[in-house]
């Protein structure tokens, strides 16, 4: 019934609107140079009936869904910036109202783990810099998009955040899968021989100076460190792609990108003048002492496992670490 | 795409001012701040940098209060004009229930406007839109320039560039004076809410 707002309905519905447009703006619909009727509008509204009552009218706003009062304001203004320029000033930004919601939603399990997908993205931005997927991109929006959604619609069951909340962890888990088996050859190639590829986030931000401070090792690095911890999943290394090894069946991409531990003392100078977006080197890679040089995707996905787990302990003891770092901090 | 909630008799429609660099978009909507105060109740969100000019987007909600017994808000919205923006203004037109396309009488706005119109039906279509059957108002804008000597566009010459194809209704206006910026707020919404109602049915 009400679904169907029928021609007659219609019609009185607009005319219905326009009326209350014209009451609400009769100031400046009125002809130039008469007088301002405010008190009289709204007297002229109390009377006709048009309004159940100024709550309705006036109110309402302060307690309804708008992103104004939603503690997202000021990360859709961020994602925004983003989705038009990835530049380093705006994913530190991203990454410390990441932070701030981290706080604000420490309650609120389902909105953290939304806070904590789009932590992992932006880091994870942060380091592919400019080779970082679109699909990243993609992903990191529609994130946001959910978030919004889950703070912003009124009567939300926790059922329905929840839902959305798997809806989004199950996007994340299935980019993540693709990332690594799409990742292009290139991307391997990319990989300079001298530069160590099984960096962790956090022995790349030891190894690379800041850009921000120009070599100082502080800075642009700290935000690199912490990996975020989104339920249950964490990035694949790229480097280690199994659709790259195919590309470079003789393992000479492997061999070209030897384990740290190996060229720890030969990692050349990085001078303080790296680029920000030069840190895909830095992406995550194997844990292991060599990469198989077989091609096949069971040993690639295995190699993948063992390596999930290696980064998700560090994880832990990684968040142990902001999590006791915490008050202090604050 | 609105927000229709039937059962919560909640209607919310997103509403976009388009148009090139400087045409006035962002002053349209500062004066319908100005005057509609009540209904915002709430600050209007802009980001404004290099000059004043607005780099990624003005919104404020709109609340118009019950009609029918239907909860009726409105979102109004700007995007930047500058060419380079073309990828914030897509992501606003996202959901864009009705256009407001703001165009600028100067002169030497002339191709401005019409790439900027050009670029709105791209970027429509995007969304698979249409510039013909989406909501759209036209706006004249910075008539007022004429009273101070500047050569402006006539009217014909800018109906000829820019609403030959589209016969979308127009006004002329002067975002800064506020001559016709809530008439064409009122088309809009009208015609916005009247396309709704024919997408419900």
């Amino acid at each position: 019934m009400e679904a169907k707002m029928g021609a007659k309905r219609e019609s009185s519905f607009v005319q219905e609107l326009e009326d209350r447009l014209d009451m609400i703006f009769a100031d400046d619909l009125k002809p130039r140079g008469t007088p301002a009727a405010g008190a009289e509008v709204l007297e002229s509204v109390s009377l006709s009936g048009a309004r159940e009552s100024d709550e309705s009218l006036f109110g309402g706003l302060t307690q309804s869904g708008s992103i104004l009062f939603s503690p997202v304001r000021e990360l859709k203004s961020i994602v925004l910036s983003l989705e038009w320029e990835i530049n380093s000033q705006n994913l530190l930004r991203f990454d410390e109202e990441v932070s701030r919601l981290e706080g604000v939603f420490a309650e609120d399990m389902c909105s953290l783990a939304f806070v904590r997908v789009l932590r992992f993205l932006g880091r994870y931005v942060t380091v592919k810099g400019n080779s970082t997927d679109p699909g990243s991109i993609n992903l990191l929006l529609a994130t946001y998009d959910n978030l919004e959604t889950v703070q912003l619609t009124k009567g939300m069951s926790e059922t329905q955040r929840c839902s959305l909340m798997l809806e989004t962890i199950n996007s994340y888990k299935k980019w993540a899968e693709t990332a690594e088996l799409s990742a292009r050859p290139d991307d391997a190639e990319e990989c300079p021989d001298e530069l160590p590829q099984q960096l962790s986030f956090a022995s790349a931000a030891e190894e690379f100076p800041s850009r921000d401070t120009g070599g100082s090792g502080e800075g642009f690095t700290a935000k690199v460190i912490p990996l975020p911890t989104p339920p249950a999943l964490s990035l694949s290394p790229v480097c280690m792609q199994p659709d790259a090894r195919e590309e470079h069946a003789d393992g000479a991409v492997f061999a070209s990108c030897p384990p740290l531990e190996d060229t720890g003392g030969e990692e050349p100078e990085r001078g303080g003048q790296e680029e920000l977006f030069e840190f895909e080197r830095e992406e995550p890679a194997a844990a292991a002492p060599a990469a198989p040089a077989s091609p096949e995707r069971d040993d690639a996905i295995a190699f993948v496992i063992e390596e999930l787990k290696r980064m998700r302990a560090e994880f832990d003891a990684l968040k142990e670490e902001i999590r006791s770092a915490k008050p202090v901090k604050t | 795409m609105a927000f229709i909630n039937l059962k919560d008799r909640v209607i919310q429609a997103k509403i976009v001012y388009y148009g090139p660099g400087r045409c006035g978009k962002t002053t349209n909507l500062e004066y319908v701040y100005r005057k509609c105060r009540l209904q915002i109740k709430s600050e209007m969100v802009s980001v404004n940098t290099e000059g004043d000019r607005t780099l990624f987007f003005d919104f404020f909600p709109f609340d118009i209060g019950k009609i029918m017994g239907y909860d009726v808000k409105v979102q109004l919205y700007t995007v930047p004009g500058q060419v380079k923006y073309n990828s914030t203004r897509r992501l606003v037109l996202k959901g864009v229930d009705g256009v407001v396309f703001v165009a600028d009488s100067a002169e030497d706005k002339r191709n401005a406007n019409v790439a900027s119109l050009k670029n709105l039906q791209e970027n429509l279509n995007l969304y698979n839109k249409s510039i013909f059957k989406i909501p759209l108002v036209l706006q004249y804008n910075k008539r007022d320039l004429g009273k101070n000597g500047a050569s402006v566009l006539d009217i014909d010459t800018l109906q000829s560039d820019l609403n030959d194809q589209l016969k979308a209704p127009f006004f002329e206006a002067s975002a800064l004076e506020g001559d016709n910026v809530i008439a064409t707020l009122k088309k809009i919404i009208s015609s916005t809410m009247a396309s709704l109602e024919k997408e419900l049915e």
